[in-house]
């Protein structure tokens, strides 16, 4: 067994030095073909989808800095969706479409129905050229919308996303991790998956898609099943992989900035972690499911992204199990230590330096994430794993009271 | 009858497999867990219990037991070819027996 993890391991590793190196080189050699077609004078309608599970205030100041964007006020609106919220997040749905009339529309629906069904009832309201779908507790820089519609000058972008910085990076040694992680999710593993135009998941906090592609995919959202049970989580990634399927380009335009509040509290942060796992598990068994469907449209570096990548992490649950007969200190192994703490100073480093407002207090945070990675791989696969006939909203279960008209934070 | 009309009565049936596995496993990690956690905990603070010892491969004891091993692993490798060549042999006289009982008698 321990020679089988070590192959899959080392053959990642292969695999990814490979691709990295061929990645630099495309981007080195060939710049225009891994380059980007950007059109800042493009300004086709967009319809803003905000699908809202208990967010609160959250989801006002959401509307408010996306109405706030340097894009023509005609071309773009909100339609702010409640699924039937257990706080009072319709009521701020409803002030912001008193607040911004003619801009946003806020809705209700009968009964929870979970973001996917949301999303795409929302959509049937809506007849712009682009559907941009963002997260209800998310900010937004001003340019963030033609950033993201500037990138669909090229006629096979099918999908474009943005990245998302963390607004409470020092509140705890959670959100001091998390902004390691976001960092590293979001910014630096994509930027490779951006040179060949396949990212294999633009987040669902902020993705641009053409509505014609969102209306080609839309019957395979509402029939996603696991034997039977409907599945209304990780529709993002499903919508990613999708377009990349039916052969366009995907991209995530690091200029396209918004910033969400990290969780806190360990509940919400595990919550979240795990839908994440279980979003890419599921994808993983859709990859192979239909593998050569892949071969001849969908990029190489996509494939390996879909394929390999995700392996590697349940090889590493496997790893995690067999360790510690080996060596029940490996995981307090100093060498374990040493190479998580020097990771953890070049991101600090780095993130310090390209986003000074997430600047990260404490340094050794970093060591507790590699902790936290542990945890992660050594139940949240196995539990994401094992939970596929279950689906929710995930980390939104939270109920906060405060009234619209109360002070609110931006 | 068509793949459609048994395609429910299918899901139900794997999905009630799936989620006996999966109660099952969850169970035993979680059981797996909690051991390792009072393990650990009990042999932090006994000193009477004899403890569990990972030995390392390079380890006086293990060596020696290793090589005491390998010899008689070495002595069983022996025995087994004596025995396939008696087993040859014993075939060898029964076939030569065989050849001369069927020579005519006078």
């Amino acid at each position: 067994m321990l020679t089988f993890i070590l192959c899959v391991l080392g053959l990642r590793l292969s695999l990814s030095i490979a691709k990295y190196a061929w990645s630099i080189v495309m981007r080195i050699g060939h710049p225009k073909l891994s380059g980007l077609v950007q059109d800042y004078a493009l300004e086709p309608t967009v319809s803003i989808l905000l699908p809202c599970f208990n967010e609160g205030p959250d989801v006002y100041n959401s509307i408010r800095t996306i109405l706030e964007c340097d894009y023509p006020a005609g071309k773009f609106g909100v339609i702010a969706t409640d699924d039937r919220s257990r706080d009072d997040s319709w009521e701020w749905l409803q002030k912001a479409a008193a607040d911004f009339p003619g801009r946003v529309i806020a809705r209700q629906n009968s009964r929870n129905m979970g973001k996917s069904r949301t999303l795409i009832d929302a959509s049937h309201l809506s007849t712009s050229d682009i559907i941009l779908v963002i997260d209800s507790d998310c900010i937004f820089a001003k340019d963030t919308i033609r950033e993201l519609v500037s990138c669909f000058a090229d006629p096979k972008m099918g999908v474009v996303g943005g990245t998302v910085g963390v607004r409470n990076p020092n509140t705890n040694s959670l959100t001091q991790v998390q902004t390691y992680v976001y960092f590293l999710a979001f910014d630096l593993w994509k930027t490779f998956e951006n040179w060949t135009k396949s990212v294999t998941c633009v987040g669902g906090y902020l993705m641009a898609i053409r509505r014609h592609l969102f209306e080609q995919i839309e019957p395979k959202i509402l029939t996603r099943n696991w034997f039977g049970v409907e599945v209304m989580e990780g529709e993002d990634r499903y919508i990613t992989h999708h377009a990349l399927l039916l052969g366009y380009d995907t991209y995530v335009n690091p200029k396209a900035r918004c910033w969400t509040t990290a969780p806190d509290k360990y509940a919400q942060f595990f919550s979240q972690q795990y839908h994440w796992r279980k979003s890419g598990a599921r994808d993983l068994c859709m990859t192979y499911k239909s593998l050569w469907s892949h071969l001849g449209i969908m990029h190489p570096n996509g494939i390996y992204c879909s394929t390999v990548a995700p392996l590697t992490v349940l090889t590493f649950t496997l790893g995690i199990f067999i360790a510690p007969l080996f060596d029940p200190l490996f995981f307090l192994h100093p060498i374990t230590l040493v190479i998580s703490l020097a990771t953890g100073a070049v991101l600090r480093m780095i993130i310090s330096r390209h986003f000074p407002d997430q600047k990260i207090a404490n340094p050794l945070a970093f060591a507790f994430f590699g902790f936290w990675w542990i945890i992660n791989s050594f139940y949240l696969t196995v539990l994401s794993l094992l939970t596929f006939d279950f689906s929710d909203w995930g980390s939104r279960a939270k109920k906060r009271v405060r009234r619209p008209g109360q002070e609110l934070c931006t | 009858m068509h793949l459609e009309d048994i395609k429910p009565a299918i899901n139900r049936s794997v999905l009630m497999l799936y989620r006996v596995f999966a109660i099952v496993t969850l169970y035993a990690v979680l059981a797996g867990v909690v051991m390792f956690a009072f393990g650990s905990a009990f042999y932090a603070g006994s000193k009477t219990w004899v403890a569990p010892v990972i030995l390392s491969q390079g380890d006086k004891e293990a060596l020696d037991l290793t090589s005491k091993t390998l010899s008689t692993q070495n002595t069983v490798d022996d025995l087994k070819l004596d025995m396939a060549k008696l087993e040859d042999t014993i075939g060898e006289a029964q076939l030569h027996k065989a050849k001369l009982e069927t020579l005519p008698r006078h």
